[in-house]
């Protein structure tokens, strides 16, 4: 039997929800807002396919369209968000983009705060070439970019990370 | 064949996390009423998109009344066009969402609260007006639907 359209997009988003809320994380101040901004981009793409089959995207093009999004968003609101930071981030609730596999994974734990703390411009391209499992080939036609310079950002990124690891592991041994 | 590098084995031991509960049923409720909207209906974006802020919803249903008591001051009566004159905006054609905004005009110390589990809260009163502009595809009115409310934040008291 022919499955309907709504439930192969529902089992497309049940296996690419969670890629794409972490990309989205990129793009918003909260949780709630990314996935706001995922809910958006579906809408779009939805709208976008109805021309193509109906049926559900590719990721490169659902990752641009997120992009896009983010960026109308944060030009729309970033007035107000100043405004609402400075009382949002007063609670002291944990919003983590990724999660361990392990309980007290120590260098998993200092590689998700390293992985958010990085630029924009590195940290899309890990979240996308990583967990979004895209080519740098996709990763160039999603920003605009060459294949070259995905390359070379993912591998300053992966620098980076390394650094950022090794100068936490010696600070805690320092203080051990 | 790529040799992983061993910050790549480490983030491979995190994984991002699901979408919430409350995100998923959002959007399956959005794809099922876009997989059974006819195809005329299926472009207007505030029609089906479950805004998470109830403030939006409420300006949304806000703006409509604003539309219909404008509507004759805009068009005076002898312009009005028969079809238009008729009341169909029950089904809220083509509104959609040109902006929101929102900004807390003051903020108030209001002391320590319980909370319902007997916590100590910290109680903040923030005045917030949410603004929110509105354009009519059918007539072309934009409108602007402001929305004072008074909130109270509870926020945990982690030291003393």
């Amino acid at each position: 039997m022919k499955e309907s359209p709504s439930s192969i997009w529902k089992q497309w988003l049940a296996e690419n929800g969670p890629r794409l809320l972490l990309f989205a994380r990129g793009w918003s101040h909260s949780r709630e807002d990314a996935e706001d901004l995922v809910q958006e981009a579906i809408l779009r793409m939805w709208h976008h396919q109805e021309d193509k089959g109906g049926g559900p995207p590719d990721l490169p093009l659902v990752f641009s369209t997120i992009r896009f999004c983010g960026l109308n968003h944060h030009r729309s609101e970033s007035r107000r968000r100043k405004r609402e930071e400075s009382v949002i981030y007063l609670n002291d609730f944990q919003d983590v983009w990724l999660d361990p596999l392990l309980e007290e994974d120590e260098e998993a734990m200092i590689l998700r705060d390293a992985v958010q703390n990085l630029s924009q411009k590195l940290r899309e391209v890990v979240v996308m070439k990583f967990w979004g499992g895209l080519t740098f080939q996709q990763i160039s036609e999603t920003l605009a970019i060459s294949p070259n310079t995905a390359a070379s950002r993912y591998r300053y990124a992966l620098e980076q990370l390394a650094l950022e690891l090794r100068r936490n592991k010696e600070l805690r041994h320092a203080q051990a | 064949m790529h040799k992983p590098d061993p910050v790549e084995t480490i983030l491979a031991r995190l994984m991002p996390p699901a979408l919430s509960e409350e995100g998923q049923r959002e959007i399956a409720a959005m794809i099922d009423e876009l997989a059974g909207e006819p195809e005329t209906l299926a472009k207007p974006m505030a029609r089906i998109v479950p805004f998470r802020r109830p403030a939006v919803a409420a300006g949304i249903a806000a703006a409509i009344v604003a539309a219909a008591v404008a509507w004759p001051l805009v068009f005076p009566p002898s312009r009005i066009p028969v079809a238009a004159a008729s009341p169909a905006p029950e089904a809220e054609p083509g509104i959609f969402v040109m902006s929101e905004s929102g900004s807390i005009r003051s903020v108030s110390d209001e002391g320590w609260q319980e909370d319902a589990d007997g916590s100590t809260m910290r109680a903040l009163r923030l005045d917030v007006v949410e603004e929110n502009d509105l354009f009519d595809e059918e007539t072309g009115i934009v409108m602007q639907v402001s929305e004072p409310r008074e909130e109270i934040l509870l926020m945990p008291v982690s030291a003393f």
